[in-house]
């Protein structure tokens, strides 16, 4: 096998990339300027060198803790709980959330070989015994094992005092409901928020609806 | 909908050809093995999207080939539209006019398709597994949320058992949470359908097969608590060491029983053959009555070989009392006696894979 032949392989790993492309990839460096192939070449090598996970969120950064855990001006009374680091970048582009993340690295999935001891659960738990977080927002993904995780960490805070709140899963903004999938529409049904409560009631209008607590 | 052409290319062993269909009713005629069931299946994957036959897709492209596509007019409310179900290698396509489908749920709802197979009868007397699905099938017909809750269910128990197996207590918890809340909402469905369903179901037995019987499902929930997710989880909970002991959920949906019953007895445990099968067609029967009558949508009906197995007068009782549908493809031996259902019309012989159309 020559060095082209190789490289086609090797790219053909990467994500969304199959064979046709990975050829079309190595054809473009093997025609392309020296010095920026070299540049490419370095940086790629240099990655995972220089880009860490944050000691205290697990974010990726180059200096740890990261440019999150290290701006005061942040909300540190909230934590957002996510799955992956790439899952920061997702909501940090809202600009809605102004509070710390603590990436777990993954979710609870025995089958996978995932067990609560695989994730940082053990240092989120450090990070709220030392103090000062008032609310953790879990932002897992809508599926069994994110649920799963979810409720782990709940059952673990039960009587921490902690606000714990998740993310709602519904429809899309600015999306009819005509093309939303019934999926969707069925979550959002199961979800749903009070706009009018009967009138008993009526001096709490725009507060949530108390709910039963899970634990 | 109904069909008014259906074209087939590369598709198990028929020929590539184009069919013209002008009858709501239409008879295929054919010795066994030359390719009816396989045209009735075609017909099924342009409604359903897989097949009534088998799981494995690769089977349905013709020997030798790496591509097969199905492309159907049907008219919807006057208005000709197009369907193509198209498999190339490996992968699966679905469009209506040109449209992709991206969700099967999508067709189910709008092509309702209920076809009466010589397997059917191991709904009645096969492993209680095939009557849950029976009871799904049918409830996911017109509810598509059920689909959601029986999958996260299922995916619980997965995890669940792998739980058991690794003694995790701290997972089984939130598992035993999980499970009791979705299975709470299989279980919940599940009672709400046979409740309903048995009312078309006793009814049509009875025209049917001319027995002065109530014949009747019964449904025996393995969850036999209060119908809510404290009284299950609790029992979830006080079965938890036998889980362990077995290293599997042994509570649940997934075991519930489902059975026929007549006075109180076990109809199905010493029904002969023929009364086995003709309850087989009574529960498709009433699966299309009821799915016409919830969605409001009449279905297409495949009867693949069925009436052979009934003697004339319910076989006229059966057709009597099948409910208002779109369009019913009919498959027949050649020697039966066709003139007890049509007088005039095109006939479809089908032999060694090839379809022609012919009139009486």
């Amino acid at each position: 096998m020559n060095a082209l032949d190789q490289l086609v392989k090797t790219l053909s790993k990467l994500p969304g990339i199959g064979s046709k492309s990975a050829r079309r990839v190595a054809h473009h460096l093997l025609k392309a300027d020296s010095y920026w192939v070299a540049e490419l070449a370095s940086q790629i090598a240099k990655l995972q060198e220089s880009v860490k996970n944050c000691e205290i969120c697990g974010n990726y950064t180059e200096e740890s803790p990261c440019s999150i855990c290290s701006d005061y001006s942040r909300d540190r009374k909230l934590i957002c709980v996510v799955e992956q680091p790439e899952d920061i970048g997702t909501i940090e582009l809202t600009g809605d959330f102004n509070g710390l993340y603590h990436v777990l690295g993954g979710v609870i999935s025995p089958i996978d070989g995932m067990g609560p001891e695989e994730l940082s659960i053990g240092r989120l738990l450090q990070r709220l015994k030392s103090g000062g977080v008032e609310e953790l927002i879990i932002a897992t993904n809508p599926t069994v094992e994110g649920e799963t995780t979810a409720l782990y960490i709940v059952n673990l805070l039960k009587d921490s005092g902690l606000r714990i709140s998740q993310l709602a899963s519904g429809l899309p903004a600015g999306g009819d409901l005509e093309y939303a999938d019934r999926l969707t529409i069925s979550r959002s049904l199961k979800g749903r928020r009070t706009l009018l409560k009967p009138k008993e009631s009526l001096k709490s209008i725009g507060s949530p609806e108390p709910e039963k607590p899970l634990f | 909908m109904a069909f008014s052409s259906v074209r087939i290319f590369q598709f198990r062993n028929l020929d590539d050809t184009e069919i013209v269909f002008t009858d709501k009713d239409i008879y295929l005629i054919g010795e066994n093995g030359q390719g009816k069931t396989n045209f009735l299946e075609a017909i099924y994957l342009l409604c359903v999207g897989s097949s009534f036959r088998t799981r494995n897709e690769s089977l349905l492209i013709k020997t030798g080939f790496r591509e097969m596509s199905l492309t159907a007019d049907f008219s919807d409310e006057g208005i000709i539209r197009k369907i193509q179900f198209k498999l190339d290698r490996g992968k699966k396509s679905i469009r209506i006019d040109s449209k992709q489908i991206r969700d099967r749920r999508e067709l189910l709802a709008q092509f309702p398709c209920i076809a009466f197979t010589h397997e059917d009868i191991n709904y009645v007397n096969g492993p209680p597994a095939l009557r849950r699905l029976f009871i799904n099938q049918t409830i996911s017909l017109y509810d598509a949320s059920f689909i959601d809750s029986l999958k996260t269910y299922n995916r619980v128990i997965k995890l669940r058992n792998k739980a058991l197996k690794e003694r995790r207590s701290d997972l089984l918890d939130i598992y035993d949470r999980q499970a009791a809340e979705s299975g709470l909402e299989v279980q919940k469905k599940r009672i709400k359908l046979i409740e309903e369903f048995n009312s078309t179901f006793s009814y049509l037995f009875r025209n049917i097969s001319g027995y002065n019987i109530n014949l009747s499902i019964r449904y025996s929930p393995s969850w036999k608590t209060e119908l809510s997710s404290d009284a299950v989880l609790s029992f979830i909970r006080e079965n938890r060491n036998r889980d362990m002991m077995y290293k599997t959920s042994t509570t649940g949906p997934h075991r519930d029983k489902i059975g026929f019953y007549a006075d109180g007895r076990n109809y199905a445990a010493t029904a002969s053959t023929g009364q086995i099968r003709l309850i087989s067609l009574v529960l498709r029967a009433s699966q299309a009555a009821f799915t016409a009558d919830k969605s409001g949508l009449k279905p297409v009906l495949l009867l693949d070989d069925v009436l052979l197995e009934m003697d004339l007068k319910k076989r006229r009782r059966f057709l009597d009392y099948l409910p208002e549908y779109k369009q019913a493809f009919f498959t027949f031996l050649p020697d039966e006696g066709l003139v007890d259902y049509k007088e005039s019309g095109p006939l479809y012989r089908v032999e060694n894979g090839r379809i022609s159309g012919e009139e009486i």
